[in-house]
Parts: C-alpha cells; sequence; structure tokens
C-alpha cells in the first residue's frame, strides 16, 4: 500500500476528534488541529474527503434521527447535548452497545484540552517523529485509546453520536479507517472470513499441559501469520474479529516492524513478556478488504499461514536431526514433509458488501431475501421509525448504501459462504512412504516416525530418543512415547522454535504439570514453615516434576523403573531430603492428586451477530431523544423493534471478547492458582485445583457480562482493568457462556479429561438450556459422575466446597443418595424435610461448618439452610425443564462438592 | 454367477469393543467406536475359512506368496470351497428391532446425510440443504463449477447428528426431508461404558505395578443390535446360511462375541424412483477415495458432481499379516456424505452403489452407497 492510502487512513481515522462529544459545534475545526498535530500535511479538503458519503455511510450506524436544523431554525429538541447542565440526570450518559444499559460518566478533570495533556502529547510528539504515514497510522490506532485513559479511563468511552450514545468514539474511528481503505478502490468493500483447522484434532491430542498449551500457542501463531497480509495491506483496524489492539503477538508484530518510539516500550514489563506466551488468538478471523482483492488477500494469508507452520516445523526437525545424528537411522524422518504439509486445513470465504456492484435498499433487501430468508430484512423498526420521522417533516435525506441491518445480513451471508465452502471437508493424504510404521501414540491418526520394519528397531529408535541426553533444552520424549512429526512439532515448538523466537530462555516456560496443580494446596498448606516452590527448585536444581509428590521417597534411590516407562526421572539428590519430609510428614496430609480442567464457551454468538439478541431501539437512544421520537405518531411502536446490528456494535462484541480473553480470564485463573492454556474469542481454557474450581468459573462467568468487579461504580456491564486505569466494556447482562469441568486423576489421560471437559460443555451445560456450568467427576476407579449446576447455583455449590473443605462431613449426603428415587417422587416438602433431617443429624462440626459457609448465624439452622438452597435449585431446575429429578441431582452435586474439596478418593 | 444377499443380525452377548488405530498402553484410555466394515468383514471372513477348514497357520505363508492379498491367499487353500474366499460383505449397521418404547420402528439406521440440518429450536426441525444453481457473489468453489450446498432457514442450524430411521431414509432418498422424529441420537442407540483395568502379572499373579488403564466399550441398548449383509454365489447360500445361522464369533477387542442371525430375507433397501432436479448418491458406509481429490470418487469414473457434503473423514489402517506390520493408513470419508449429480450418477451393483472404484475396499464394504434424488 503507498503512503497515500496510509495516510488517508490516518484522516480517516482522526476524521473526529475523540472529544467530539464534549463539543459538537467545533469538531470539525479541532479534528484538523488533532491531524495537524500528528504531522500529517491535512487542511479542509482532506477532511471533507475523509468524511466522504461512503465512509459516512458505512461507519455511522444509520439509525434514523430527527433534522435539527441549522441556525436560526435548530431544534434544540431534536438534539443532545453530552454536557447539558440543564439536566443533570442525562448529562454524560452513555449505553451499554449490548444490553442498553445506561451509564452516566462522572464529572473529569480531563475535559480541557487533550491535546496538551502530558499522555496525548508525549503520543504525538513521537508519531511525528516517525518516518512513515503507515507507522504513524499504526501508532495512532494502538495507542491512542490508552492515552485517553490515561488521562481519565473513561474518556475512551465518549460516545461517537451524543443521541445514539451506544457505541464509543474509539470504536467509530476504527471503523471509519477501515471502510476508507477496503472503499478505496471503488469497487466496494468485502467480507473475509478465515479459518484453520482441525482445532480440537490438534490441540485435545496432548500428554501433558505443556503440549494442550504448545498446541493452542501454535495455533494462535498461525492464526496471527494468517492475518498479517491484512494488517499489513489494509492496517489494523480492518480486522473485525477478533481485537488485535494490545494482543501481544499483534504488539511483538508492531515492535519489530516499527523499531524505536513508541513502540518500543509494547512488551517491555514482565507481565506483558508472560501475556505473550499464552494463546490469545481463535482459529478464525473476519477482516474488511477491498472487494476488488479478496482473492489476492485470501491467497496471501493461506501461504502466510503455511509459510509460519512450515518455519516451526524446520526449526524442529533440523534441531532433532542434528541431537539425534549418529545415534539413530538417518532415515528416521521419511514421511516427515507429507506430514506436515497435509496437516492443515485452510479455509477463506468472502462476501461483497455490493453485491453485483449495486447496494441500494431494495436491491439489497432482493438479493439478502434471494440468498437468505424472505423476511430476512431485519430492519422494520428502523423503516417505521424513518416513516415516522418523514411524516413529521423531521427527516434527513435517506442514504441509501448501506441501510441499517445490511451489516448483520453481510456477516450472516458470510457465515453461509463459509459454511457453504466447509460443505466438504478436509481429507488428509493416505499415507505414503513410511506408512507401514505404527501409530503416533499422541496423534493416532498419523504414523510415528522412527525407522520402518522390524518392531525391534522402532523399540531401540525409540529408546534412543527418549535417552535423557537427547533432550533438548528439557524438553524429551517419555519412553513409552512415539511421537510423529506433527506431535514432535509440538512438542518441540517452544524450545526450538519459540524460545529463540520470542526472546526467552528455553527453561522461562514455566508450564506446571497436572500433578502439581493438583497439589498445588498442599504446597502452602502442607509445609508452613518452609513451603516448597516448584519454580525455585527447578530453577535452583535444573528439575521438576509433581510426580515426585505421589512416589515412595524411597524409589528415588532405585534406576529407573522399567515398568512404568511414563516415570520422570527422580528429584535431584539435593532436594530428595526436603521433599521427602514433606511427603512424609506426618502433620499434614498427603498431596491431593485429583485437578481440575475447565472449557468456557460464550452462548449464542451466532445471535448476537446476527442482531437477535440486540437492545430494542428505546434502549439504543439518549433519553432525550427517545422522548421526543416517542413524541411522534408511530414513534413508541417503532421503538420496541431491536436495533440492528451496526459495525460498531460488532466492533464492542469483539472488544468485550478481547478485553475478556485478555485481561480478566489470566487474572482471574491465576488468582485460583490456576494455569490458563488458553483464552481467545469467547473460548477459555484452564487447570486448577479442584477446591478453586467453581470459585473461579463463578468470576469468570460473572467477568463476561461485567459484573465481576466488585467495584460499586461500575454498572453492569462493565469491568475496571487490573491496574484500575481502564474500564472495559463487557458482553453485558444479556450475555451468557457456559462451561464443562472435567475433574480427574492426574495420571488419567489427559485427552480423556480434554474430551470430558468439552463434553461436559456441550452436552451437559448448553444441552441444558445454557447458562450454566456442567461437571464431569472421572474417578479413578472408574465411577464417573454427570452433573449440571445453574449459575444461579453456583455460588451456593462453592459454599458447600468451603463447607467440606473446613470439615463437614458429607455422610449424609450418602445416606440421602440410597434414598434419592423415592424422594425424587415425593413432593417436594418432603425432600425438603428430608434434607434438613439429615442434615440435623449431623454432628455440631459439621453443622457449623456448613453453616458458616452458607452464611448462616446458628448452626442448628444448618439443615433448614440447606433445604431452603435445595428449593432454590429445584426451581432454577423447573425453569430448564429438569426439576423431576431436582433432588438426585442435588444431592449428587453435595457429593461432588465434598470430592471437590478433599480432591482424593479417600475420605 | 449370480449372487445372493444374506441379511445377518449381530447380537451382542456383551458389550463390544472397537479401538482406534492408536497404540495403547498404560495410563491410557483406549477410545472405542462403532465398528467398521473390515471389522466385520474380517469376522465373518474368519469364521467362514475356519468353519471350511482353512489351517490359519499355512494361510501365514499363503499370504507372503500372494504378496499380501487376503482373498487370494485364502482362495489357495479353500479347495472346492474358494467361493468364500471372494466374499462381499456389507456394513454393519445399527438395526432397532421395535421391540421396545423409545427406540425406532424395525429396520437398520444409518448415520445421518451430511446435507441434513437441524434447526436449534425445541421442536429441532430439520432441513435439507441443496446445491443452488445461482450461488451468491463470493462463492468460490473447491472445484470447477462446483455450486454451494445452500439452505434458506432463519435461525441457528447444526449439523444433523445421528441416525436416520428406514422411513427417514426412504423419504430422505425420494428427496424429502426426513420428520425429525426420524433421527435418532446416540443415546438412544447405545452408550459407552468406561471401564478402568489393571494389568495382570500372570507369573506372580498379581496386579502390575502402574499397569492401569481404561477402555470405552460399546453397550448397545435393548432392543438395538447390528445388521449387515453377505454376498454369496447363490449357488452356495443355504451353505452359507447354514455356516452363519447362530453362530457365535468373536466381533472387534478384547475378545466380546455377537451372535449371528441369518434373515429370512435382507433388508430392502429403499430405492425410490420419482424426480427430482438431479441424482444424489448417499454413503452409508465409509468410502475410501484413492484419487487426487480424496473427498469424492475419482472424477474420471464418476463425472457429474455438483456438490458434496463431506462431514469429515476417519483415518482407516490394520494390519498386514504377511509383513507383520500395520497397513498404511487411508483416510475414508465418513458415511453420511452426499455426492449431489446434476444427472443420474451411476448404476447399482446389488443394492448399492459401490464409489470406492478398488477392489479391496468394494469387497470390504467400504463407499457403499444409495442412490436418491434432490431438490432445490
Amino acid at each position: 500500500m503507498g503512503s497515500t492510502e496510509w495516510r488517508k487512513m490516518a484522516i480517516a481515522f482522526l476524521h473526529d476528534p475523540p472529544d467530539k462529544a464534549l463539543d459538537i459545534r467545533s469538531h470539525e475545526r479541532r479534528a484538523l488541529e488533532w491531524i495537524q498535530a500528528t504531522g500529517f500535511d491535512a487542511n479542509e479538503t482532506d477532511l471533507t474527503q475523509a468524511k466522504n458519503e461512503d465512509i459516512k455511510a458505512s461507519t455511522e450506524d444509520r439509525l434514523p434521527l430527527p433534522d435539527a436544523g441549522k441556525k436560526p431554525n435548530f431544534k434544540l429538541e431534536r438534539s443532545v447535548s453530552f454536557t447539558d447542565e440543564a439536566a443533570p440526570n442525562e448529562r454524560l450518559l452513555v449505553r451499554h452497545p449490548l444490553s442498553g444499559q445506561c451509564r452516566t460518566l462522572d464529572d473529569a478533570d480531563g475535559y480541557g484540552d487533550w491535546l496538551e495533556s502530558e499522555p496525548v502529547d508525549g503520543l504525538l510528539s513521537m508519531v511525528r517523529e516517525l518516518d512513515s504515514d503507515e507507522a504513524r497510522l499504526m501508532a495512532l490506532w494502538r495507542f491512542l485509546p490508552e492515552r485517553l485513559a490515561e488521562i481519565d479511563p473513561q474518556l475512551e468511552h465518549l460516545p461517537a453520536d451524543t443521541r445514539t450514545p451506544d457505541h464509543t468514539i474509539c470504536n467509530h474511528l476504527d471503523l471509519s479507517a477501515a471502510f476508507q481503505m477496503a472503499l478505496a478502490d471503488g469497487r466496494g468493500g468485502a467480507l473475509l472470513a478465515f479459518s484453520l483447522g482441525p482445532v480440537q484434532g490438534f490441540i485435545a491430542q496432548a500428554k501433558s499441559l505443556r503440549d494442550l498449551w504448545s498446541g493452542s500457542y501454535i495455533l494462535s501463531w498461525l492464526a496471527f501469520a494468517a492475518m498479517k497480509p491484512i494488517l499489513e495491506r489494509c492496517g489494523p483496524a480492518a480486522l473485525v474479529f477478533p481485537g488485535l489492539r494490545a494482543n501481544p503477538l499483534c504488539d511483538r508484530w508492531l515492535k519489530q516492524r516499527y523499531p524505536g518510539p513508541p513502540f518500543d516500550d509494547l512488551l517491555s514489563g514482565d507481565d506483558e513478556r508472560k501475556a505473550l506466551l499464552q494463546g490469545a488468538l481463535p482459529n478464525t478471523f473476519v477482516a474488511l478488504v477491498p472487494a476488488g482483492e479478496v482473492e489476492d488477500l485470501n491467497a496471501a494469508c493461506k501461504e502466510s499461514c503455511r509459510k509460519a507452520w512450515r518455519e516451526i516445523a524446520r526449526a524442529v526437525h533440523g534441531e532433532l536431526h542434528a541431537a539425534w545424528q549418529g545415534k539413530v537411522d538417518l532415515e528416521w524422518d521419511t514421511g516427515w514433509e507429507e506430514q506436515i504439509e497435509g496437516f492443515w486445513d485452510l479455509r477463506a470465504a468472502s462476501a461483497p458488501l455490493r453485491p453485483g456492484g449495486q447496494s441500494s435498499k431494495k436491491r439489497l433487501q432482493g438479493y439478502f431475501g434471494e440468498f437468505l430468508w424472505g423476511e430476512c430484512w431485519p430492519s422494520k423498526a428502523t423503516d417505521d421509525l424513518q416513516a415516522t420521522l418523514k411524516k413529521a417533516g423531521q427527516a434527513y435525506r435517506e442514504r441509501d448504501d448501506m441501510p441499517p441491518g445490511s451489516w448483520a445480513m453481510h456477516n450472516e451471508l458470510l457465515g453461509r459462504l463459509m459454511a457453504a465452502t466447509k460443505a466438504i471437508r478436509h481429507v488428509p493424504p493416505h499415507s505414503g512412504a513410511g506408512g507401514d510404521r505404527p501409530k503416533c501414540t499422541m496423534m493416532g491418526s498419523l504414523e510415528q516416525m522412527g525407522p520402518g520394519g522390524a518392531q525391534k528397531q522402532q523399540a531401540d529408535f525409540w529408546k534412543i530418543v527418549a535417552n535423557e541426553e537427547n533432550s533438548i533444552r528439557g524438553t524429551h520424549v517419555r519412553r513409552s512415547e512415539r511421537l510423529s512429526a506433527v506431535a514432535l512439532v509440538k512438542r518441540f515448538a517452544w524450545s526450538c522454535f519459540f524460545a529463540k523466537e520470542l526472546g526467552f530462555e528455553a527453561t522461562e516456560l514455566r508450564y506446571s504439570d497436572t500433578a502439581t496443580v493438583a497439589a498445588r494446596k498442599w504446597f502452602k498448606e502442607a509445609v508452613k514453615e518452609a513451603p516448597i516452590d516448584p519454580d525455585e527448585i527447578r530453577e535452583k536444581h535444573g528439575d521438576w516434576s509433581g510426580q515426585w509428590l505421589f512416589q515412595d521417597p524411597r524409589s528415588w534411590d532405585r534406576e529407573a523403573d522399567a515398568d512404568d516407562p511414563d516415570r520422570d526421572p527422580p528429584p535431584p539428590k539435593t532436594v530428595r531430603k526436603t521433599l521427602a519430609s514433606a511427603i512424609l510428614s506426618k502433620d499434614t496430609e498427603r498431596p491431593r492428586p485429583y485437578y481440575a480442567v475447565f472449557a468456557l464457551d460464550g452462548d449464542e454468538m451466532g445471535k448476537w451477530l446476527r442482531g437477535d439478541k440486540a437492545p430494542t431501539l428505546r434502549e439504543t437512544y439518549h433519553p432525550k431523544m427517545v422522548r421526543h421520537l416517542e413524541s411522534l405518531e408511530g414513534g413508541r411502536a417503532a421503538m420496541e423493534g431491536r436495533r440492528p446490528l451496526s459495525p460498531a456494535q460488532h466492533a464492542a462484541m469483539t472488544a468485550a471478547l478481547g478485553h475478556f480473553a485478555r485481561e480478566l480470564v489470566p487474572r482471574i485463573v491465576d488468582r485460583h492458582q490456576g494455569e490458563l492454556v488458553y483464552a481467545g474469542g469467547d473460548d477459555a481454557l484452564a487447570v486448577l485445583p479442584t477446591d478453586e474450581a467453581i470459585g473461579c468459573l463463578r468470576e469468570l462467568r460473572a467477568a463476561y457480562s461485567g459484573r465481576g468487579a466488585g467495584d460499586e461504580r461500575m454498572p453492569e456491564g462493565w469491568e475496571l482493568a487490573g491496574d484500575g486505569r481502564r474500564i472495559l466494556t463487557m458482553m453485558g447482562d444479556r450475555a451468557s457462556a457456559s462451561a464443562g469441568l472435567a475433574v480427574a486423576h492426574f495420571k488419567t489421560d489427559l485427552r480423556e479429561v480434554l474430551d470430558a471437559a468439552r463434553a461436559a460443555e456441550k452436552l451437559l451445560a448448553k444441552e441444558h438450556g445454557r447458562d450454566a456450568l456442567g461437571i464431569k467427576v472421572l474417578k479413578r476407579s472408574g465411577e464417573r459422575m454427570d452433573l449440571l449446576c445453574p449459575w444461579g447455583f453456583a455460588e451456593t455449590f462453592e459454599q458447600l466446597v468451603g463447607a467440606f473443605a473446613c470439615g463437614a462431613s458429607d455422610r449424609w449426603a450418602y445416606r440421602l443418595r440410597q434414598e434419592e428415587e423415592t424422594l425424587n417422587a415425593l413432593p417436594v416438602d418432603a425432600a425438603r424435610s428430608a434434607l434438613k433431617r439429615a442434615v440435623d443429624h449431623g454432628d455440631q462440626e459439621s453443622r457449623k461448618a456448613i453453616a458458616d459457609a452458607l452464611g448462616i448465624e446458628k448452626s442448628k439452622e444448618a439443615g433448614d439452610g440447606v433445604a431452603k438452597r435445595f428449593e432454590r435449585f429445584r426451581e432454577l431446575l423447573d425453569e430448564r425443564g429438569l426439576g423431576q429429578d431436582a433432588f438426585s441431582r442435588f444431592v449428587k452435586l453435595v457429593q461432588a462438592a465434598s470430592f471437590l474439596a478433599r480432591g482424593r478418593d479417600d475420605r | 454367477m449370480t449372487k445372493t444377499r444374506l441379511g445377518l443380525r449381530l447380537q451382542p452377548l456383551d458389550v463390544l469393543f472397537f479401538r482406534d488405530g492408536r497404540p495403547f498402553e498404560a495410563g491410557m484410555r483406549a477410545s472405542g467406536g462403532l465398528p467398521r466394515p473390515q471389522t466385520l468383514a474380517g469376522a465373518l471372513r474368519s469364521h467362514l475359512w475356519r468353519e471350511l477348514g482353512i489351517d490359519f497357520g499355512e494361510m501365514r505363508n499363503a499370504l507372503k506368496k500372494s504378496d499380501g492379498d487376503v482373498p487370494a491367499a485364502a482362495e489357495s487353500l479353500l479347495g472346492e470351497n474358494a467361493w468364500a474366499a471372494g466374499i462381499r460383505t456389507a456394513g454393519p449397521w445399527l438395526w432397532s428391532d421395535g421391540s421396545k418404547k423409545g427406540i425406532p420402528p424395525e429396520g437398520p439406521l444409518v448415520p445421518a446425510p451430511a446435507d441434513l440440518l437441524s434447526l436449534k429450536n425445541e421442536e429441532k426441525s430439520l432441513i435439507r440443504a441443496a446445491p443452488r444453481k445461482k450461488s451468491p457473489d463470493g462463492w468460490a468453489p473447491a472445484s470447477a463449477g462446483m455450486l454451494p450446498l445452500w439452505h434458506g432457514e432463519q435461525g441457528s442450524i447444526e449439523a444433523a447428528n445421528g441416525f436416520l430411521t428406514s422411513q427417514g431414509l426412504e423419504t430422505y432418498l425420494a428427496g424429502g426431508t426426513p420428520d425429525s422424529k426420524d433421527l435418532i441420537g446416540e443415546e438412544a442407540l447405545y452408550t459407552w461404558e468406561d471401564r478402568t483395568g489393571v494389568g495382570i502379572d500372570a507369573d506372580r499373579r498379581r496386579a502390575e505395578d502402574h499397569m492401569l488403564y481404561s477402555v470405552r466399550f460399546l453397550r448397545l441398548r435393548e432392543g438395538v443390535s447390528l445388521y449387515a449383509e453377505i454376498e454369496i454365489p447363490s449357488e452356495r447360500s443355504d451353505e452359507a446360511r447354514s455356516l452363519l445361522n447362530r453362530a457365535i464369533l468373536p466381533f472387534g477387542g478384547e475378545g466380546r462375541r455377537v451372535e449371528l442371525v441369518v434373515e429370512d430375507e435382507p433388508f430392502a433397501w429403499p430405492s425410490p424412483g420419482g424426480a427430482g432436479d438431479g441424482a444424489l448418491a448417499l454413503l452409508v458406509t465409509p468410502g475410501i477415495f484413492l484419487g487426487e481429490e480424496r473427498w469424492r470418487p475419482d472424477a474420471r469414473e464418476l463425472p457429474g458432481i455438483v456438490s458434496a457434503a463431506v462431514p469429515g473423514s476417519e483415518a482407516i489402517s490394520g494390519w498386514d499379516m504377511a509383513r507383520k506390520r500395520p497397513k498404511p493408513t487411508r483416510h475414508a470419508v465418513r458415511a453420511g456424505s452426499v455426492y449431489f449429480f446434476e444427472k443420474d450418477c451411476c448404476q447399482n451393483q446389488g443394492a448399492f452403489v459401490r464409489l470406492c472404484g478398488h477392489e479391496e475396499s468394494d469387497a470390504l464394504g467400504y463407499g457403499l452407497a444409495l442412490k436418491g434424488v434432490w431438490k432445490s
């Protein structure tokens, strides 16, 4: 892209000043001041061009608005002044883009001249020094919102339009830049969707948490690689989903591409470096691109993704080859290229915004009606409202080229085109050379590497490979493993490629194993005088394995156990004594061997993207505008309709999911001593100690909607960022998420545990009304439990875990389990009485622990408290049509709470 | 030589186990699935050949001579019973005897066609996608000239997972949309049973250290069994019937067994006439295609595909007895894949169209399809 295009995009990005809402009348003058302050040579003509009809049509949310006229006939009642002193209750009012919830911004000190403020002035002075328009635009896009937030966290939430304050000026400016680029060729823009798979077939085929992380990280890395041609050609705002601002991989790309200030500060802090190691990009993206370049970009994205995969694979192959040379058969890698080249399935689809070169409303309606469904046009309400305004003589000239609702329809059509593209799924290449070797122990559909021929030769090969001296910077193949090319890449990607590429020491990736996660409580609580710190031991002694905690220390002096090829080498001699005395101490309980994995996923994202869950028009306009529009004939009825999905709402959704994944999930998981594997899009996957799992998931669910900050100033729908300096828009209270939790012994095959977590999410939670937690308990004995916990009951569930952790006995639940069939069939009062009786017959210590956990003052009321919780649980199940066996479900949940508190089989 | 189809019911005597190709070790779960055509073919061939007197010790030598060609090796040992070397099998499919409330009416159940979709509403209504002759702007086909598979329904939609009853199959092949009650979820037909086991040291007669493992078994619901067919030279059909009927034979892994019952008549697979906008072929067993485009039958042998729904693939391997090593992996497109043709597609060979186009896969029962029509 030439400099002129970047310049035009930058001017479009600043065509409205960020403080536009504070003073509409002078905003054009101020826009010019902002543009000039960034070092762009621009005049009023440039600004007018940047505000051309096409861009306006596309980026404005195009809701019908009354024409307020011009002086001297300006009608005050048809406009909204954001800082109206005369209406203190409606002053500084914004709405949540996805729930319509109102929020009034505080009067901020920063409502002055922002160009003079240190954060903005500091940024702009650096921007002026940059040597290309491309770098300037990138710097503005990346840093401006957070610099505004530095002045005051509320400033980046100022609305683009005070009359429809449901989208921010920052969203609007991003979109203006994106549309400027997409429409520049005069052929109209297009939406381009890209997808990379197989996801579960790659990530979930893992034998350790480190493999799981590696798979997830490679996927994020490849997804970002696929986005690069879009970034380079169309700019960062072109990515409609996911949002890339503050994404660590994008920050790294910016830092490498534009050395020096202001980018050199990116990823410089410890936390930011750590964030770089989190898989945070989904396997799909949607971008807004010039229609004339779709095919080229499609090919470039695929090629960039393939190239990135080959680079990783080549680095791994090169190091393995060098490390194993002279020790193994040189033909060990037969079939490597075939497996690497044939593994990924890359798909792209595109939908032009002006199909057939036309974009009039009538034609678009006809077009969508033909390819979607007959009455698909979602903007009847806005059509009615426009008619109302026309009738009242207050309508602007109706723009015809990007009518409300068309964005949702374009997205729907894009989704269907992608589905049609994926109707024929990828079929991997059949095995060629080396195809007669046994299958990979990690990824069963691929052949293992190593020599063909006799089994003994193969066994000898893997024995040599698994030898400690053939490990690469701490990463090794276990004695029981036989890996394919793809599995080897996954295993060694960190030590052979990412560590170097990202500037880390190989030892800096401290991914705990499942045994260590399971035992986390033990480290802190069991050896209070001298807590054991796995990271410290790894650092000082060069090794750590959670397996040691569950072994007999006397076995450490023996030679490697040939019967247990998965057994890690014993601990270094220097720490054996400390570890042994901690493990064998009679004062403390042994470490817990069970851990929990959760998969969390947003509900009904398709409906959100179609606008089926959008707020009504009444919940979209400023209250003053609502009053005015409802005063017109037909206005009240029209306001009942839903707001058609706009690009800005879409951007808000993308941003909310980004905030959740990037800012909140890592913080919450970390607080609960978990290991986050992946958080991106509306998905998260993490591993936790059992007794932390429910608390963690409750917080995550609350944060998803934006009600977890615990800050009373934050209304529902927003959250404070970790440092308290940013206010984050979240999905709002109408959005929900479901989660699946699998609880398993650390020795259980991780693939089975991951399957269980996904199944708990899909089959238990999503299939039973969504907005719930599905739980699968996989006991080592083979016993399985499937449970459903609506989020409305999760607090009680967590409290019960707490009660059992504090010593409450669960015998009453086991007794009741024997009577469950009878009690299911009896009226609710009988079940309540049985519960009350059972709890009250327990010992005083149990009753007290239960009462304390449930917030009940007197121990003697513990039984009644549990019975009341059951009644609530039953109501929640009734709402889902599952009330008939509520008693059984409740008692099983109580047993599960006890198991989560114990984290072990014995009671 | 005329052939007779025999319909077989396979009644499990216990849970069953059909594992994937992944090596299985302590600490791992052997994940099972439904039986594949080659499992059926292997079980029936072994049973018949054993009954007809093949010495499996000699079979190994014969296989070496025949370069791993199993039917050829068997033929060399079967003498006058050589007919049994070239038997073709079909299936297995789930079968409902319709005897219990809550299970489908009597008949086979085939994997849901991949163009069948389910609305995410309470009724879970089914819809069908069909090739769309006028494509929306932006359509980029996988192969030149291919049409997008399209539907015009509103709302959230997902693939219709499960199995189609014989009634649903008939409606589908005639170009109609089956009723949602004709799509049966797997939970109504079978469950998975996870069992944990421990390795036993035979010498010391005690549990071996670190040898805990778990296996996922298939348990068919009451009233549900398996159905298969076998193609026999007509003049030997009585003999085959007597060898097979009421036989108890190992089926799948872990030494689990089934009892065979030869039906009086094989199931009459629907073969609807009637007009549509084109023909379709619905794969009722996985299909292995060795051409350049692995998702479809070879275009030179089966031209005219205008659209397709291929829901994925599964890795197929096996053990090469001659070479004592695994067979190379082939990726078979899943049963339920649908190929749409502008006009008529191909001729039946018996009850089915055989799409693989190579003898080994045909004999094992891969790539069996039923013909139908589609309507836009």
